[in-house]
């Protein structure tokens, strides 16, 4: 059905690994390039009283990487067992890449790689032995196999590790066979289950970087409970709560809605940060607070602008104002020399989430700037 | 039932269990010949002085097809039981295979024809070296009249250590169902005596055990070369109908 050739390349950047797909070429069908990479319509699934999703409906478009995000319970890993073929829907319909999921899931399997949320490997077998068994169920030939497998491992610095039991190595490296396993057959969507969770952060940008790299030539599909990760890699969210897709849409939409929101309802994004040259962020806290005091107002005084204080850190504070020209008093309070700067604060995709997930302004997030 | 893969379904899964049973396989040869050729010494050349002849033929030689058999169909459950749990429980590669493009028989077969693979190499050991302890000969063109015994034997265990591999998550099960089900299966099945020293009430219960077809089926292909249509038809039709029960099982507890 398709001719895959394994001219991927892998180079070493500034310590990282990075796939550089050189020719991957393929025999695909038109209809792949016109078709949208995934299409959910009312997809429902429960189990027992357990409604895990309610009615969905969304559409992943062709490359980049599309972050399915939402709290646990929200109905991401079912909704991600549905779209790998492994569970079925109670209802609804799913397409990859114009299939429907649950008449060609063979087929489906061939052009999907998983790279799940826990590291499941047969250890009894060892790194090499692992890669192989998969690449010879994706149909590799035991010599493409072969070629294949050097170069990937290779490409991730773990060729004098073919031959160790995936148990013995480090978490990072564990993540990273289990990275390439899924790309063993070159697919055309990979689903990445929390890819990065408990790997340090060198791990993590290797990760990272391999994403990058791929993500022109195959869809990406990211759960991660790391807002940054979320933010730096995704080309599209869609974040999930109780079974539902609350909101979707680029990472800047969402903040943007979310400050419109926001903004609507009075909650201004007054939000300022003092960062200190000194670690007296408590200290100078308690003397504005006492400063706005009742005595302090009566010998002049006007603490109307600000709404609440806060310490960041010992050398932040957080400050949350009504009347931004207000700000202008804090020299009354801090000696000059000791503010280093004052900043607005802006709103990041982690905000964007904690509204969600605590269902706070949901409907009006989903709403605004649509 | 959907198709079945050969190259890059049953083969793979085949060639996976022979490198995991390859692993360690001067030990598992040493554990897995341990207890035939344990019975073998205490029971054959104990009793020798005390048995004489059974059917025939001296008992030390009419105990050895029952030893290899036995061997072949503890390999077969083990390799089933624990190759299953393992997978499905422990190391959840379950969940991996389950996203490639294959069949769910494609993965049972390749594990029930591992299992076999497997066995069979185990069960030729143990007659190496029973041949060498005792004066049992093995007359080759008896073989395939043998094997014919084995092959449905070797499933039907197989399939029930599928089984128990998929339903039961601790592994103390497989333990419990292999004291309760299998050791009355092999013991009352004429693995140590025929089955005409049986008393009568309790024969035509152990006439329709599959252990009882394939030991005493068998022995006689073993030592004479003959094959007993009804014991071995009766063994060809439980293996089918344990595959049947096994897939069914495995793709309802999969199903989500």
């Amino acid at each position: 059905m398709e001719s895959r050739l394994n001219k991927t390349c892998w180079a070493n950047r500034g310590g990282h690994y990075v796939i550089l797909e050189k020719n991957k070429a393929k025999t695909t069908l038109m209809h792949d390039m016109t078709n949208p990479a995934i299409e959910v319509k009312s997809l429902s699934k429960s189990f027992g009283s357990l409604h895990a999703l309610r009615g969905i409906s969304f559409k992943v478009t062709a490359n980049g990487v599309f972050c399915i995000l939402g709290p646990n319970g929200a109905g991401k890993t079912t909704l991600i067992r549905i779209l790998t073929t492994i569970t079925r829907p109670d209802s609804g319909e799913v397409k990859i890449f114009g299939e429907n999921i649950q008449t060609h899931a063979l087929e489906i399997r061939n052009r999907i790689g998983i790279v799940a949320q826990d590291n499941h490997f047969d250890n009894y077998l060892s790194v090499w032995d692992n890669l192989m068994l998969h690449a010879k169920l994706h149909g590799l030939s035991a010599m493409a196999a072969k070629n294949r497998i050097t170069e990937l491992l290779e490409s991730v610095g773990l060729q004098g590790r073919s031959h160790s039991v995936p148990n013995t190595l480090s978490g990072g490296m564990q993540r990273r066979v289990a990275l390439i396993r899924a790309l063993i057959h070159q697919p055309d969507l990979l689903f990445l289950d929390e890819p990065t969770t408990g790997l340090d952060p060198q791990a993590r940008r290797e990760i990272w970087d391999t994403v990058v790299s791929i993500k022109h030539k195959t869809t990406v599909i990211l759960t991660t409970h790391y807002m940054e990760e979320a933010d730096f890699l995704s080309d599209s969210i869609l974040m999930m709560r109780e079974g539902q897709v609350i909101l979707s849409g680029t990472s800047r939409e969402l903040k943007n809605r979310l400050a419109s929101v926001n903004e609507s309802f009075g909650h201004t994004l007054n939000q300022y940060e003092v960062i200190l040259t000194e670690p007296k962020a408590q200290h100078y806290m308690e003397t504005l607070q006492a400063f706005c005091s009742k005595g302090a107002a009566a010998e002049g005084a006007n603490c109307d602008w600000l709404q609440d204080i806060r310490v960041s850190d010992p050398f932040r504070l957080s400050l949350r104002v009504r009347d931004p020209e207000g700000l202008v008093q804090l020299y009354q309070v801090i000696p000059a020399g000791l503010i280093q700067s004052i900043g607005k604060l802006q709103l990041d995709l982690e905000d964007v989430y904690l509204a969600v997930a605590n269902n706070e302004l949901s409907g009006e997030l989903s709403g605004a700037g649509r | 039932m959907g198709s079945l893969h050969f190259r890059h379904g049953i083969i793979p899964i085949y060639q996976k269990v022979l490198r995991q049973e390859s692993q360690d396989w001067w030990l598992e040869l040493l554990a897995t010949t341990a207890t035939p050729l344990t019975f073998f010494l205490t029971f054959g050349l104990g009793l020798k002085g005390h048995i004489s002849n059974v059917e025939g033929v001296p008992y030390i030689v009419f105990m050895a097809p029952g030893l290899i058999s036995f061997t072949i169909l503890m390999e077969a459950y083990r390799t089933g039981a624990w190759g299953v749990w393992l997978d499905r429980w422990h190391q959840k590669m379950i969940d991996e295979y389950r996203i490639k493009p294959i069949t769910t028989f494609d993965i049972i077969i390749g594990e029930i024809l591992g299992g076999f693979t497997v066995a069979l190499i185990k069960g030729a050991v143990v007659l190496l070296i029973i041949m060498l302890l005792a004066p049992v000969t093995l007359n080759l063109g008896y073989l395939l009249t043998y094997l014919a015994y084995l092959f449905p034997g070797s499933i039907i265990f197989a399939c029930f250590g599928t089984v128990v591999g998929t339903l039961f998550k601790k592994p103390d099960n497989i333990a419990q169902s292999q004291t309760l089900i299998i050791t009355p299966l092999l013991y009352l099945g004429g693995m140590f005596f025929p089955k005409s020293v049986f008393p009568e009430w309790i024969q035509p219960v152990i006439t329709w055990l599959p252990t009882t077809a394939l030991f005493e089926g068998g022995r006689q292909a073993f030592l004479t070369g003959a094959m007993d249509l009804r014991y071995w038809v009766m063994l060809m039709v439980l293996s089918v109908l344990s595959f049947i029960l096994a897939t069914v099982v495995f793709n309802r507890q999969l199903s989500e």
